[in-house]
C-alpha cells in the first residue's frame, strides 16, 4: 500500500524523528511505500502535498498534539495513532492498518 | 560546537530511579556551564514525562526538556548498570539519552543533529551496540556519521 504520515510529538526534538524512521524502516521492511512529514521543533519537513494524498491509499497521523493542515486528510482513509505506538511497534501497526483497508 | 561530547558521556552508572538521574543530569550540566538553573532543568525534563512517556524501546529512554534555562544544546548519554522503572507500565530503561535544549532563538541545525541522535536510536542493534561499548570515546564514535556532532 501507499501510506502518507505525519508524526508530531510535544516538544517536537525526539519522538518526531524516531517516529518517522521507524515508520519509514517498517515500511520497507513489508514492502509498503510511504512518505513521512515531521511537524517538529524545527517546522514542518518533507511536507505531504495533496498529489501525495492523491496517489496514497491510507494516511497514518502518529501525533499528541494538533497538527497544522489537518483538514488536507478530510478525503482519505485516516488512521491515528499515540506517537509511540509508531516507535514501539511500527510493523503491528502497518500490519493492523493493512488488514483493515482489506476488509474495508 | 558541542552538542555530543565525552564530557557528558557517563557509563556504568548506578541510578536507582528517574528522579537520581534527572538530579545528576541537572548538576553536570550546571557544573559543566550548560545551565545556570539546575532546578529549572529538573522541573523541565519532569514536566516532559508527565505529560507523555520518554520510554522509547529496547530499554531506552530520552528525557529531553527545551528550556530558556539551557544555554547550549546538549547530549547526555548514561549507560546504567541495571534497569530503571521508567513508567508504571513495567518499562525500565537502561539506557538514558538526554536532550537539554534551550528554549529560545532557534538553532536549527541544533534541531537537526538532535532529530539524527533520536532517528538512530529506533534501530535495535545500534543500541545494543551502544549499550555494550565500555568506552566513552567508543560511544562518541558511534555517532560519527551524524556531521558536526562534535
Amino acid at each position: 500500500m501507499k501510506i502518507v504520515a505525519v508524526t508530531a510529538c510535544p516538544t517536537g526534538v525526539a519522538h518526531t524523528y524516531m517516529a518517522k524512521q521507524a515508520l519509514e524502516d517498517a515500511a520497507a521492511k513489508l514492502g509498503h511505500g510511504i512518505k513521512v512529514e515531521t511537524q517538529g521543533a524545527i517546522g514542518i519537513e518533507n511536507e505531504i502535498t495533496r498529489a501525495d494524498i492523491a496517489a496514497a491509499d491510507v494516511a497514518i497521523l502518529a501525533v499528541e498534539v494538533g497538527i497544522a493542515q489537518s483538514e488536507r486528510f478530510k478525503n482519505i482513509k485516516t488512521v491515528n495513532v499515540p506517537v509511540n505506538t509508531a516507535i514501539k511497534s511500527p510493523e503491528a501497526l502497518l500490519r493492523k492498518v493493512e488488514e483493515a483497508l482489506k476488509n474495508r | 560546537m558541542e552538542i555530543l561530547n565525552k564530557q557528558f558521556v557517563y557509563t556504568k552508572t548506578k541510578f536507582k530511579t528517574m528522579d537520581e538521574i534527572f538530579s545528576f543530569a541537572a548538576k553536570q550540566l550546571y557544573e559543566k556551564g550548560r545551565t545556570t538553573e539546575v532546578d529549572a532543568v529538573i522541573r523541565g525534563f519532569e514536566d516532559r514525562e508527565s505529560g507523555y512517556s520518554t520510554y522509547a524501546e529496547n530499554g531506552v529512554a530520552i528525557p529531553h526538556c527545551k528550556i530558556t534555562q539551557v544555554k547550549q544544546a546538549t547530549v547526555m548519554i548514561l549507560q546504567n548498570s541495571s534497569k530503571v522503572a521508567w513508567t508504571d507500565a513495567d518499562e525500565y530503561a537502561d539506557l538514558i539519552i538526554l536532550l537539554a535544549v534551550p528554549g529560545e532563538g532557534h538553532n536549527d541545525l541544533h534541531l537537526k543533529m538532535l532529530a539524527k541522535i533520536a532517528q538512530k536510536l529506533v534501530n535495535e542493534e545500534f543500541v545494543q551496540r551502544l549499550k555494550s561499548l565500555s568506552k566513552a570515546d567508543d560511544i562518541v564514535e558511534a555517532f560519527a556519521d551524524i556531521k558536526e556532532v562534535r
